[in-house]
């Protein structure tokens, strides 16, 4: 492995920081609604929200980006539908598995944070006659500060869950690690500095979350 | 007591010299006609029959164990099995890792590409083109190709390769001629053919499939050597190509 390798390596941050951002983007958006159907009690939405949170946190993750990428090629009818356009990208299948798998669990974390605003809080909308929605806009902002430290977990959750998205040809830096350690068979080399690329991408989360954490829990102190 | 204990070691020691030698080979069986599993879990192919002849006039018991292309070379390294047959090229990368056995295929490679819409691989510019991760063909195409912007998409395996190919994932695959006719023929549906003309890069693709030892195993090497010479000169060889290659 030479020090050309190691930037090939760099060739794919981009791509595994753009599944990140899309997959923690369109997650934390279905995240909330999952969080709503089931705080909300809706009947149905909720039975629907809490099944696919139980397949998506029942499951490993390298089943779930499998069965995205080839499960819907088995079908005729979606291979020669609109659909297949984008699914048969292979960045676009990983997204998907990531935003879900990554939606079930943070709307889990969401709702024991709205289940954790103290009692008082809610009896005191209560008090002034506050419909559910008012209450709500009142409560989540103040669920949503203490869901901070352990959302910033997920994140660096989703940026790992990544490196499995190279299982169905995507060249991230998993990717180009493959690649490296099949041509020039130096694993220890090519999979050590793959590891560092991560760690520094995590390491950066760590402090971007800990400076939002003082920020939105200056209450607290 | 003392008796039973004498003939126990006796007879164990005895059980120990007797005991055929053991080959314990190790391929990448998602490769047909090279080395597949059949309905029963059974290895199968060209190499497998190629390693039990050897394994025959040897006679060694001889086991297949399946794993990975890329991590093929790794585990010979790390002892974990003596001898990998894989239609593995023998080329100068490899040579640094491992000892390679006479050849027993010459082999060449070439593209496999939707019927009528290419007719070089230059043509596949900005399109994909599935290897699989590990092999000869990924190293020829990286280096030639580069600057033609053919796109170049790693996989596992090339039965995953060909099953994107069908779904339109991607626009061509570069496999081992034989392994691209066996699947032409077999699953394409004739909506496929090859692409320009078969490539035989010495660089690359070596003089053809050779059978890898651990670098210190000098004694394997040569008793395979020996057996494939035999297979060759007795006409083992022949019936076995002529079982998996129409002349």
């Amino acid at each position: 492995m030479t020090l050309d390798h190691f930037w090939l390596l760099f060739n794919g941050l981009s791509t595994t920081l753009e599944i990140t951002f899309f997959s923690l983007l369109f997650g934390s958006i279905l995240a909330v609604g999952l969080t709503l159907a089931m705080v909300n009690k809706i009947p149905g939405l909720n039975l629907l929200a809490r099944t696919i949170i139980l397949i998506f946190t029942g499951t490993p993750l390298l089943i779930q980006i499998f069965l995205v990428y080839s499960g819907p090629s088995q079908f005729e009818v979606i291979r020669h539908s609109f659909l297949w356009d984008y699914l048969s990208q292979a960045k676009i299948c990983a997204i998907i598995a990531l935003a879900f798998n990554t939606a079930a669990y943070s709307s889990l974390l969401f709702k024991g944070a709205i289940e954790s605003v103290p009692r008082g809080e809610w009896d005191a909308c209560k008090a002034l006659g506050m419909t559910r929605g008012q209450t709500l806009a009142i409560i989540v902002p103040h669920a949503l500060r203490r869901v901070l430290p352990s959302y910033s977990n997920e994140v660096i959750l989703v940026l790992k869950g990544t490196s499995l998205a190279s299982s169905i040809t995507i060249m991230d830096v998993m990717g180009y690690a493959n690649q490296i350690n099949g041509q020039t068979y130096d694993a220890l080399m090519a999979f050590s500095a793959a590891g560092i690329i991560y760690l520094g991408m995590n390491g950066i989360l760590v402090l971007i979350f800990k400076q939002l954490e003082k920020k939105a829990l200056a209450f607290q102190s | 007591m003392k008796k039973l204990l004498t003939a126990l070691i006796l007879t164990s020691a005895a059980a120990q010299v007797t005991a055929a030698e053991q080959i314990k080979f190790v391929t990448e069986a998602t490769y047909p006609p090279f080395e597949m599993m059949d309905e029963n879990n059974e290895f199968q192919g060209f190499d497998i029959d190629i390693a039990r002849a050897v394994c025959t006039e040897l006679k060694a018991e001889c086991s297949f164990a399946n794993q990975s292309f890329d991590s093929l070379i790794p585990s010979l390294k790390f002892r974990r099995y003596d001898a990998a047959i894989a239609a593995m090229d023998v080329t100068p990368a490899r040579q640094k890792q491992v000892d390679f056995s006479d050849v027993y295929y010459e082999n060449s490679a070439v593209l496999v590409a939707e019927k009528g819409k290419y007719n070089v691989v230059s043509d596949l510019s900005g399109k994909a083109v599935g290897v699989q991760n590990g092999t000869s063909h990924q190293a020829y195409m990286t280096d030639t190709y580069a600057d033609e912007k053919v796109l170049l998409l790693n996989f596992p395996s090339y039965q995953k390769a060909f099953l994107d190919l069908k779904n339109g994932r991607i626009n061509g695959v570069f496999a081992d001629s034989a392994v691209a006719h066996d699947w032409l023929t077999k699953h394409s549906g004739g909506n496929y053919e090859t692409v320009g003309k078969a490539v035989t890069d010495a660089k690359y693709f070596g003089a053809g499939f050779a059978i890898a030892v651990r670098k210190d195993n000098a004694e394997l090497l040569a008793k395979l050597n020996k057996g494939l010479q035999t297979i060759k000169a007795n006409g083992t060889y022949d019936k076995i190509y002529a079982k998996y290659f129409a002349k």
